[in-house]
């Protein structure tokens, strides 16, 4: 029983996953790098949130939680933006490990500059600040199962997210734009495409979607801290390799994988493996199938 | 005094890994897993001399060696492996390393006390055999190293690998032993960059050769200049030095302290040394002037 209740939690939970691998993979899609501020980015988007549930005493409402919900989502579309024009714009025509570099000294700003506001603001602490919401005590048995609330709301939230990523990259205008410099940039830029309006768009959306999984974490767990992006940074390089760099869907699905893979081994084995085993995974899957479970075949675009 | 000295000493340390991280960039290959080399290489030479009594250089040297061994291993599989998928290869590694000694315990009774690494609280009472005059050998042996590299065939081989693999190969540059040897090199490199960190500051934990570490010590190149060795050594030495320039900051000083590492890898994508080369570079291959029929 506890391994069903681990795997249907970690199924749950996984839907977050899914949202941070989403923004990450998308962005590779679109201009090849890396964005290694993705993981800041959901932790800014996080204490948003956190800020206006805990100003306004977001314990009892679902309206003030729904009201979070979009500041994280609004700030995560606009610090994206700020980090593609600092990060990426000026270096198109740099190797591709520039932007790594940059990227990463912008989540390095972002990290201590929240380490110095969770300890000046009042409505924060330290270390981690609580993130209330009315979801914590939620929770329902199916049978023997029990299920936390929280992960069920989350899970729908996220789901609903990725079908409306869904129905905009298929059927929007902007959206073919996107598959079209996905698929070769030169030949959408000759074709009239502004690529840069897509890098944008891009850019703007896969940090919205970093800003609701912010939300989402910080509403399931109840906290929110400056450290929080490292790590989702490190679980996201997993499941976009496990799924294939640049596969959308992929990203979708390996992210429930990989958050039932890491419930399961948190709840049988001990906390600190879980993370071995999934670094484990990701080291295997570069060198046997680089190109992951779900991507087209090229992993070698260097 | 004593302030600059021990400055002085962590930019050594530094220099040590950025070095060891441009071992790796010399073939083309963007490395996070020399910080993971780093831990290696800094429990086993805590473990040797805390538990074992063996001085600092054998206890270095067997760390590079075994460094050298683990690389030469997690380096052959990684040769398919190219830019940022490799990273992340690197990455995974050094986090699998640090997940293992989170986990590692081993404590050994000597003089009275248990000593010994001891998972997430690290590894304490380290004698402390690292000081000013043996980093300063060790900074200038692997300067010394890396100048002799740079412009020895070695080097030259490398340096073409990281121009064009292919033409390399087709050149006769044996892809294989360059790449997964400077892979080696690196790793021993920065073995003993840790093994002496760990004996300079007596106590290490895991987290210390972190996510975090991997990329200072990729900004160190970066910042630095990544076409020559000595990038790295400008890199290191301005980076160490400047959370201390920034002390007007106050609590605000990491913030700066990215705010500067992003604003030089913007303006100067090849880094500081990188300008020198390109101006150098653009000298030397100045389009010949134009004849004048007026010129004096």
């Amino acid at each position: 029983m506890i391994v069903v209740e681990n795997l249907i939690s970690g199924l749950l939970f996984g839907a977050t996953y899914s949202l941070v691998a989403i923004g990450f993979t998308l962005v590779f899609g679109v201009l090849n790098r890396l964005n290694i501020a993705h993981g800041a980015t959901i932790m800014v988007s996080a204490f948003a949130g956190a800020y206006l549930s805990l100003r306004l005493g977001g314990a009892a409402s679902f309206a003030i939680l729904a009201l979070a919900f979009a500041a994280s989502v609004l700030t995560g579309a606009v610090l994206g933006v700020v980090v593609w024009l600092v990060a990426f714009a000026p270096l198109r025509n740099a190797s591709p490990l520039v932007p790594f570099v940059t990227s990463a000294a912008v989540a390095l700003i972002l990290e201590e500059l929240f380490v110095q506001v969770s300890r000046r603001v009042s409505l924060f602490s330290p270390e981690f600040s609580s993130f209330p919401s009315p979801l914590e005590d939620f929770v329902f048995h199916v049978g023997p199962v029990l299920i936390r609330g929280a992960y069920v709301v989350i899970f729908v939230v996220a789901a609903a997210l990725m079908a409306l990523l869904h129905w905009w990259i298929t059927k929007s205008s902007m959206g073919r734009a996107i598959r079209a410099v996905e698929e070769n940039r030169t030949v959408s830029w000759l074709l009239g495409i502004n690529v840069t309006r897509v890098e944008i768009a891009v850019f703007a959306a896969a940090s919205a979607i970093a800003g609701a999984a912010g939300c989402l974490i910080g509403v399931s767990t109840g906290t929110v801290g400056p450290y929080m992006g490292a790590g989702l940074l490190l679980t996201g390089f997993v499941i976009i390799v496990l799924a294939g760099l640049g596969s959308l869907y992929g990203a979708m699905i390996c992210g429930l994988l990989v958050g039932m893979i890491e419930t399961t081994i948190v709840g049988m084995v001990s906390a600190s493996m879980k993370e071995a085993v999934l670094f484990i995974i990701l080291f295997a899957v570069l060198v046997v199938r680089p190109q992951g479970l779900f991507a087209s075949a090229d992993a070698q675009r260097d | 005094m004593s302030y600059l000295q021990s400055i002085a000493e962590n930019c050594g340390l530094n220099i040590l890994l950025a070095l060891s991280v441009y071992a790796t960039f010399m073939v083309g290959q963007f490395s996070l897993a020399q910080v993971g080399f780093m831990s290696i290489g800094a429990y086993t030479t805590g473990i040797l001399i805390a538990l074992y009594g063996v001085p600092l250089l054998p206890s270095l040297l067997v760390s590079a060696a075994l460094c050298a061994a683990i690389g030469l291993v997690v380096g052959y599989p990684c040769l398919r492996i190219r830019g940022i998928y490799l990273a992340m290869a690197t990455v995974a590694f050094s986090e699998v390393v640090r997940v293992f000694f989170n986990n590692f315990t081993l404590q050994i009774p000597v003089g009275g006390l248990m000593l010994g690494p001891g998972g997430p609280l690290g590894f304490r009472g380290i004698p402390v055999v690292t000081k000013g005059p043996q980093i300063l050998v060790a900074v200038l042996v692997l300067t010394a190293l890396f100048a002799w590299l740079e412009r020895s065939r070695i080097g030259l081989a490398a340096k073409s690998i990281r121009e064009d693999e292919t033409a390399a190969a087709c050149a006769g540059v044996n892809i294989v032993a360059m790449k997964v040897g400077m892979f080696a090199f690196g790793a021993a490199v920065a073995a003993m960059a840790g093994g002496m960190y760990a004996t300079y500051v007596s106590s290490v934990t895991p987290d210390n050769f972190g996510f975090h570490l991997a990329l200072i010590s990729v900004f160190f190149v970066a910042v630095g200049g990544s076409e020559r060795f000595v990038g790295p050594i400008i890199g290191a030495v301005v980076l160490t030095m400047l959370p201390d320039l920034l002390q007007f900051a106050g609590d605000f000083r990491m913030v700066l302290y990215g705010v500067i590492v992003l604003a030089i890898a913007v303006a100067f994508p090849r880094g500081v040394d990188g300008v020198w080369t390109t101006m150098s570079h653009r000298r030397r291959h100045k389009p010949a002037p134009v004849a004048h029929a007026s010129r004096p």
